[in-house]
C-alpha cells in the first residue's frame, strides 16, 4: 500500500490547517487525560513512598492524658505492630515580635527516633538533640510563610510562661502533609504551624511528664481497621480518648486521598468531551474529503482496490491526525502534570514528588483517541466507499431541497437569508452536533467559573455575612461573662459578643462523631447562622441543632436523643434531644442556646470565644492589647483568613480557568474553522457565481458564515446550563462534611464564557472569510465538479 | 490486415440495466448479447445515452446488470459478490476513462505504482511508462501535464498489471485530434504487442477504422455488429 500512503500524506498536507485544529482538540483531550492520570499516579507514588519511609501510622487517637504504661497495653493488642505515644498541644507563638496571631501545634519527638511512627523528614537543618530544652524543628510550610531558617529564635507562650526557642531544622511529616488550621479547615501556614520538640522538654513544659495525650498505631499485617479502632477506643476511653480514627479519616491523609480521587474524576470526564468533539470534527472533515474525492474513490475501486482497503485509507487519515494529537497531548499532559504537581506542592508537603509517567495512560490515551478517530472516520466514509464505482463516477445529483412548513416564514427573508436557513434545515444533524460542540466549549469555561465563583461565595458568606466580627478572641479556658465585658471596654471595640464552645463526642448507638457544640445567645449580631439559601437561622430555645450532614452520619432525626460526652473539664456525660437540622455551609457542628448549655454543664454563663467588632483604624491597637491579656489564648482576624484562603485558592483556580478557556478556544476554533472551510469548499462555485451576478463580499460572507453563526448562537445557551451542571459535579468532589458549597455563577462569568467562545468563533470565521474574499472566480467556475 | 481472434473472454447475454437518477428511472441497457474474444479490438459506437458506457461499466465489473448473464472465461459474474467483482477488476481488467481519473496528489509514476502495488504479477512501473513514452515525465503531477500526457499515464496505469482486457471509455474524448491519435497509437500498440483485448467506447465514428470489429448501440440495444475488412493504423485515422 505504499503509493496509497503517499496520497494520504499529500492529502494531509493539503488539509493541514483543518487537521491541525482537530489534532489540537484531540491533544486537549489526551493532554487532560494524561496530566490527570500522571498527576494522580505521581501523587500516589509520592504519598506511598513518603508514608512508608516515615512510618506513617494506620490509626490515630487523641486523649486527655494517660500514663505511659498504657502504651504497653496498646502494644499488646493482637492487631497492633507498633505504638508511639506523644505529647501534642497547641500554643501561641510570637514570630517577628508577635505582630500577627500565630498558633503552633507542638508535637513531641521521642527516642530512639527511628523506632517511632509518624517520623519527620528534615529538609534543611537537623533534628533536635535528645534532651535539648530549647530546640525545635518547624514545619516547612510555616517556615516558608515566615521565611524561617535554622538559627532563628521564636518565643512560645506555653501555659502562660514565655519560652525562648531556637529553630534547628525544617521538616515535613506525613500526618501534616496538608496542615489545616482548625478554624478554617484550610491551610493557613502564616497563622498555623507545626513545631517538633524533645519529648522530655515538652512534657516538662506542659506538666505531662510520664504521660501522653496522643497516640499513633501501626497495624499488624492483615489486621482489621474497624475492629482495632473499636478496641483502641475501649482501652483509651477511661483516659479521655476522643475516638480513634483510621488513616482514611486522618485529616491530612484524607485530603491527599481526596485530591487523588478528584484527579481520577477529572481523568474520566474532561477527556470524554474533547474526544467526542474530535470524533465529530473528523466525521465532518472526512465526509467532505470523501465527498470531493468521490471520483478518486470510484477510480481506485475501478482499478481494483477493495472497499476495506479504501475505508482503511481514510481511517488512516483520521489516525494520523489522532497520532499528531496524541503526541501533542502527551507533551501537554506531561507539562500539565508537572504544573499540577507544582501547584499541589504548595499545599501538600511531601519530601519529594516522584514523577510517575504511567505508560498505560499513554496506551489508553492513544487507544481512546484512535477509537474516537476511527469512529468519526468510519461513519464518514462507510457509505461513500460502498457506492459501486460506475455510480460514483456519475456526477452527484444536486442536493435535494424540499418545500417545508417553514417556507412561509422564509417569505419575508432576503434570498441570502433564505439560502442560509434552507442549508441549516437540510442538515439538522450536523447543526445539532456543531451546536452541541459549541455548547460543550461554553460549558467547560462555565464549569471552571462555577468552581471559582462558588468558592468565592462561600468565603463571602462565611467571612462577611456569617462571621461579622473584626477580631476573634479565643480564651485559654471558659471564663465568666466579666471577661467579655473587659474586652468590650477596650478602646476601639464597638461591640463584643461571647460564645461557649465545648468539644464533645456525640453518640447515637454504635455511631459517634467528635465535634463541638457552639453555645450561642439569641439575636447575636456578630455570628449569624445561615442556611444554604442564605437565610438566617434561628435556634430553638431548647435542644440541639445539628448540621444535616452530621445528623445523617449519626443516623439521627429530629426528636431523637443523643449521648453527649463532654471532652473538657469534668468530662461529664449528658443526653440531649435533636431539635432542628440545619442546612449550614461549613463543617459538622452542633449548636445550642448558651443558657441551656450552661445549665447542662452546671456552670454560670461562661464564654471561651469572644467576637469583637472594632473600629477599623483601631484594629492593630486592639489586637496588641488583646495579645497582652493573660486570659487570651489566640487572637485572629477573619479578614486575614479570608484574604489568605482567597489567595491560596485563587492561584489554583486561575490556572484552571486559563486552561479551560484555552481548551474551549481549541474546541470553538476546531468547530467553526472546520465547518466554515468545508462550507467554503462546498460553496465556492455558488459563491463565485453570486459574485459574478453582483453580490458583495459581505453578502457572500453571510451565506458562508451564517450557518456558523447560527450554530454558535444555538450552542451557547445550552452550554451555559450544561456548564453549571458540570461545575456542580466538580463541586460535589469537595468533601461534603467540610463544605456545602452553594452553586454560584456571577454575571461576569457568564459574559466571560460567552466572550471566549464568541471571540474564538469570530476569529476563525474571519480567517475563512479572508479566504473566500480571495476566491479566483474564473478558476472556480472552470473547475469541473 | 487480418486479425487472429482467440477464444471468447467475456460473454454477455440479455443484459438489462436500469437505474434511478433522482426521481427518474432510466433504462440504459435493454437486452444486449455481446462477446469479446482474446486479442480482439472492438469499437463501441453510438450517440450519447445509447448505453455504450453502461455496457462498458457492466463488462468491467464497475456495475452489475439488473438482469441477464455475464461470464469471464466461463466464470459467472451475473450476481457477483463485492469481493469477486473487486478481484475481477484487480486481476483482469484495465480501465481508461475520458477524463483520465488520475489521482491529483500522486505523480505519474505513483499513479502507475498505485496499481502495481496491488496487482499479482505487474510489469515494472518504468516499463509501463516507457511503453506509453512518458519516462521523461514520470515525476510530474497530473496538474503539470497536458491532457494527452495524462491519458497516456492512465494507459500506463491500466496496462501495468498486464490485464486480459482493457476497457476504454472515450479515451480521446477530451483531446484534440493530434493528441488523440497519439493515444490511439499507444492503445493499438498495447493490443498488438501485449495481445490485450480492447473494447473502446467512442462517439467518434472515424476511430472505428482502426478496429477489427465495430459494434453500434442505440437506445440500449445493439444496432449493428460488423467486422472491418481492413484495420487502419491510428496514424491514418483522421477526424
Amino acid at each position: 500500500m505504499k503509493t496509497l500512503e503517499k496520497k494520504l500524506f499529500r492529502d494531509l498536507l493539503r488539509f493541514r490547517y483543518q487537521c491541525l485544529t482537530i489534532a489540537l482538540v484531540v491533544g486537549c483531550g489526551v493532554g487532560s487525560f494524561v496530566s490527570a492520570v500522571a498527576a494522580s499516579a505521581s501523587m500516589q507514588a509520592s504519598r506511598d513512598a513518603f508514608y512508608a519511609d516515615a512510618h506513617f501510622a494506620d490509626i490515630f487517637d487523641h486523649l486527655q492524658r494517660a500514663p505511659r504504661p498504657v502504651l504497653d497495653r496498646l502494644a499488646d493488642l493482637p492487631s497492633i505492630a507498633a505504638v508511639t505515644g506523644r505529647v501534642v498541644d497547641d500554643f501561641r507563638l510570637e514570630v517577628d515580635g508577635g505582630s500577627e496571631p500565630v498558633v503552633a501545634r507542638f508535637v513531641s519527638v521521642g527516642w530512639p527516633i527511628e523506632q517511632g511512627l509518624n517520623q519527620t523528614r528534615i529538609r534543611p537543618g537537623r533534628q533536635v538533640e535528645p534532651g535539648s530544652t530549647n530546640e525545635i524543628v518547624v514545619s516547612e510550610a510555616f517556615a516558608e510563610a515566615w521565611a524561617l531558617e535554622p538559627g532563628r529564635e521564636i518565643t512560645a507562650i506555653i501555659n502562660e510562661r514565655r519560652a525562648a526557642l531556637r529553630v534547628v531544622g525544617i521538616a515535613v511529616a506525613p500526618e501534616f502533609s496538608f496542615a489545616a488550621a482548625a478554624r478554617t479547615g484550610l491551610p493557613d501556614p502564616r497563622h498555623f504551624g507545626i513545631v517538633w520538640m524533645d519529648e522530655d522538654a515538652l512534657a516538662k513544659a506542659t506538666d505531662r511528664v510520664g504521660t501522653f495525650n496522643d497516640v499513633a498505631l501501626k497495624l499488624a499485617v492483615g489486621a482489621d481497621v474497624e475492629e482495632t479502632v473499636r478496641r483502641v477506643d475501649l482501652l483509651l476511653e477511661p483516659y479521655g480518648g476522643l475516638g480513634a480514627v483510621g488513616r482514611a479519616d486522618q485529616p491530612s491523609a484524607k485530603l491527599v486521598d481526596q485530591k487523588i480521587a478528584q484527579l481520577g474524576k477529572l481523568a474520566r470526564t474532561l477527556p470524554v468531551v474533547f474526544l467526542c468533539i474530535a470524533s465529530f470534527l473528523l466525521y465532518v472533515l472526512l465526509s467532505r474529503i470523501v465527498g470531493t474525492q468521490r471520483e478518486q474513490i470510484a477510480t481506485l475501486k475501478a482499478l481494483g482496490y477493495r472497499t476495506g482497503e479504501l475505508t482503511r485509507h481514510y481511517v488512516e487519515f483520521a489516525l494520523v491526525i489522532c497520532l499528531l494529537g496524541v503526541a501533542f497531548g502527551i507533551t501537554l499532559g506531561t507539562l500539565g502534570a508537572h504544573g499540577l504537581l507544582a501547584a499541589y506542592a504548595r499545599y501538600f508537603k511531601f519530601p519529594a514528588f516522584i514523577f510517575r509517567f504511567n505508560a498505560w495512560a499513554i496506551v489508553w490515551a492513544t487507544l481512546i483517541a484512535f477509537a474516537s478517530g476511527t469512529l468519526g472516520a468510519f461513519f464518514a466514509v462507510r457509505r461513500a466507499v460502498a457506492v459501486p464505482p460506475a455510480e460514483a463516477m456519475r456526477p452527484e445529483a444536486p442536493p435535494r431541497y424540499h418545500s417545508t412548513f417553514l417556507d412561509p416564514l422564509y417569505r419575508s427573508a432576503t434570498p441570502i437569508v433564505r439560502m442560509v436557513l434552507r442549508d441549516v434545515q437540510r442538515r439538522p444533524f450536523r447543526l445539532l452536533l456543531s451546536s452541541a460542540s459549541i455548547a460543550l466549549a461554553t460549558a467547560i469555561v462555565i464549569a471552571g467559573s462555577v468552581f471559582a465563583d462558588s468558592i468565592n461565595e462561600v468565603l463571602r458568606l462565611q467571612f462577611e455575612v456569617s462571621h461579622r466580627e473584626d477580631v476573634t478572641v479565643t480564651l485559654d479556658q471558659a471564663r465568666p461573662w466579666r471577661a467579655v465585658r473587659d474586652i468590650a471596654h477596650i478602646p476601639g471595640v464597638i461591640n463584643a459578643e461571647a460564645e461557649r464552645v465545648v468539644p464533645v463526642r456525640l453518640r447515637a448507638g454504635q455511631r459517634f462523631r467528635t465535634t463541638i457544640i457552639v453555645g450561642l445567645r439569641p439575636h447575636m449580631d456578630l455570628h449569624r447562622l445561615l442556611d444554604v439559601k442564605q437565610r438566617p437561622l434561628v435556634l430553638p430555645p431548647s435542644g440541639l441543632s445539628l448540621s444535616r450532614v452530621l445528623a445523617e452520619s449519626l443516623g439521627v432525626r429530629v426528636g431523637d436523643e443523643l449521648e453527649v460526652d463532654v471532652l473538657e473539664s469534668d468530662r461529664r456525660k449528658l443526653r440531649a434531644r435533636v431539635a432542628v437540622l440545619l442546612d449550614d455551609l461549613i463543617g459538622i457542628s452542633a449548636y445550642m442556646d448558651a443558657e441551656e448549655l450552661g445549665r447542662l454543664l452546671d456552670e454560670t454563663p461562661r464564654a471561651n470565644v469572644v467576637l469583637a467588632a472594632v473600629e477599623e483604624h483601631d484594629v492593630d491597637d486592639v489586637m496588641g492589647r488583646l495579645n497582652a491579656l493573660p486570659a487570651v489564648a489566640a487572637v485572629s482576624r477573619p479578614a486575614f483568613d479570608s484574604d489568605l484562603v482567597r489567595s491560596e485558592v485563587v492561584d489554583e483556580l486561575t490556572v484552571l480557568s486559563i486552561m479551560l478557556a484555552l481548551f474551549a478556544t481549541a474546541i470553538a476554533v476546531g468547530v467553526v474553522y472546520n465547518n466554515a472551510r468545508i462550507a467554503l469548499e462546498l460553496r465556492s462555485r455558488d459563491l463565485a457565481t453570486m459574485r459574478i451576478l453582483g453580490f458583495t463580499r459581505g453578502e457572500l460572507s453571510t451565506v458562508l458564515l451564517g450557518e456558523q453563526a447560527i450554530q454558535v448562537v444555538l450552542g451557547i445557551a445550552p452550554g451555559l446550563v450544561l456548564g453549571k451542571a458540570i461545575g456542580g459535579l466538580w463541586l460535589s468532589t469537595i468533601d461534603h462534611e467540610l463544605l456545602r458549597i452553594p452553586l454560584t455563577l456571577s454575571g461576569a462569568s457568564y459574559v466571560a464564557a460567552v466572550c471566549v467562545v464568541l471571540f474564538a468563533a469570530f476569529a476563525s470565521a474571519l480567517i475563512v472569510r479572508r479566504r473566500s474574499d480571495q476566491l479566483d472566480l474564473v478558476a472556480v467556475l472552470k473547475a469541473r465538479d | 490486415m487480418l486479425e487472429v481472434v482467440g477464444p471468447v473472454v467475456i460473454r454477455a447475454r440479455g443484459l438489462v440495466k436500469t437505474y434511478k437518477m433522482g426521481d427518474v428511472e432510466v433504462r440504459a441497457l435493454s437486452g444486449i448479447d455481446f462477446d469479446l474474444s482474446r486479442g480482439e479490438l472492438v469499437i463501441l459506437l453510438g450517440p450519447s445515452g445509447s448505453g455504450k458506457s453502461t455496457l462498458l461499466n457492466v463488462l468491467g465489473g464497475l456495475d452489475v446488470p439488473t438482469s441477464g448473464t455475464l461470464s469471464y472465461l466461463g466464470q459467472d459474474l451475473s450476481h457477483p459478490s463485492e469481493e469477486a467483482l473487486t478481484r475481477y477488476r484487480r486481476q483482469h481488467i484495465g480501465f481508461i476513462f475520458q477524463f483520465y481519473n488520475l489521482i491529483p496528489s500522486l505523480t505519474a509514476r505513483e499513479n502507475v505504482a498505485l496499481v502495481a502495488d496491488i496487482a499479482p504479477k505487474p510489469m515494472s512501473v518504468d516499463e509501463a511508462l516507457e511503453l506509453v513514452g512518458l519516462s521523461e515525465r514520470r515525476d510530474h503531477f497530473p496538474s503539470q501535464m497536458s491532457g494527452g500526457e495524462q491519458q497516456r499515464v492512465a494507459i500506463a496505469r491500466a496496462i501495468v498489471k498486464k490485464p486480459e482486457i482493457l476497457l476504454c471509455d472515450e479515451p480521446t474524448g477530451a483531446l484534440d485530434a493530434k493528441t488523440g491519435r497519439l493515444v490511439l497509437e499507444v492503445l493499438d500498440k498495447v493490443n498488438r504487442e501485449l495481445g490485450t483485448s480492447l473494447a473502446v467506447v467512442t462517439h467518434n465514428a472515424p476511430i472505428a477504422q482502426m478496429a477489427a470489429r465495430v459494434v453500434t448501440l442505440a437506445d440500449g440495444k445493439i444496432a449493428s455488429d460488423v467486422r472491418n475488412v481492413e484495420r487502419k493504423a491510428p496514424s491514418e485515422v483522421s477526424w
